[in-house]
């Protein structure tokens, strides 16, 4: 099943990744090897905007190299797993309380939604 | 050394990303099932996915295996380490209990990721750990 034919729209994305939570931040580390973290998110003016801890791993990473994916996706059952990946880049917009908050600005978003996956006739 | 708590989490967990680098050396994710077997991760794919191109260039991965979405309690396990393609035709270790399968997947699935796998059409993806790090409440 290729891939595009089982893609959500732009307004499905916004919809979908509006009513979610939690996803997976995917970075580089100093070596040049990925690494990843759990986060919280908001889906805000169109962009994802997490935080991070300033002390932890996900910031340093993205203070050497801001390339970043995030991983939202679902799993009620087989049949209606969905999911999007926004790559891009992610921009420090703010700090507070031992927090940096990133906005990533995307450069692609990719999605799928088996619940669009139809039997071959 | 994977800590008591990492290892028992993972193997009553199945929900994974998987992260690898693509060859323009950007980090990318796949949403994937990893079950946990003799103190590695097994994932499997198409053999033809970016996932296994992604890996052939550059073995080193991340895996984020987290609890569902129905979870009060957010927890995860964070593996880094090297992923290793099985040769086509490796089987999938113990499928055939119904503990083998993550909740939601039918035997119709499993029965026909195994029908890929014998194929060669779909491949196992071995990952090797590193390091392993708690995330969320267990942390």
């Amino acid at each position: 099943m290729p891939r595009e034919r089982i893609a959500m729209t732009p307004d499905e994305v916004a919809a979908f990744l509006a009513r979610k939570a939690l996803a997976v931040v995917g970075t580089l580390d100093g070596d040049g090897a990925p690494d990843a973290e759990p986060v919280q998110f908001a889906w805000r003016d169109g962009a994802i905007q997490f935080e991070v801890d300033a002390d932890g791993p996900m910031h340093r990473h993205l203070g050497a190299d801001a390339r970043v994916v995030c991983s939202v996706e679902e799993f009620p059952s087989y049949a209606e797993i969905k999911g999007v990946a926004v790559h891009g880049t992610a921009v420090a917009t703010g700090a507070a309380g031992g927090r940096v908050t990133y906005r990533i600005d995307a450069t692609r978003v990719e999605s799928f939604d088996f619940a669009k996956i139809r039997p071959r006739e | 050394m994977i800590p008591p708590a990492a290892d028992r989490f993972l193997r009553e967990h199945t929900r994974t990303f998987l992260v690898t680098v693509r060859p323009d050396g950007a980090p990318t994710c796949h949403p994937m099932v990893a079950f946990y077997r003799n103190g590695a991760l097994y994932l499997n794919t198409y053999r033809k996915s970016a996932k296994v191109r992604n890996i052939a260039h550059d073995a080193r991965v991340a895996c984020v295996v987290v609890t569902d979405d129905g979870d009060a309690r957010f927890r995860g396990v964070v593996v880094k380490g090297r992923a290793e393609v099985l040769p086509p035709g490796t089987p999938f270790p113990q499928t055939e209990s119904s503990s083998d399968r993550p909740e939601g997947v039918g035997t119709d699935v499993v029965r026909l990721v195994q029908a890929r796998l014998a194929s060669g059409k779909r491949v196992l993806v071995r990952v090797v750990p590193d390091d392993v790090r708690l995330v969320g409440e267990d942390a």
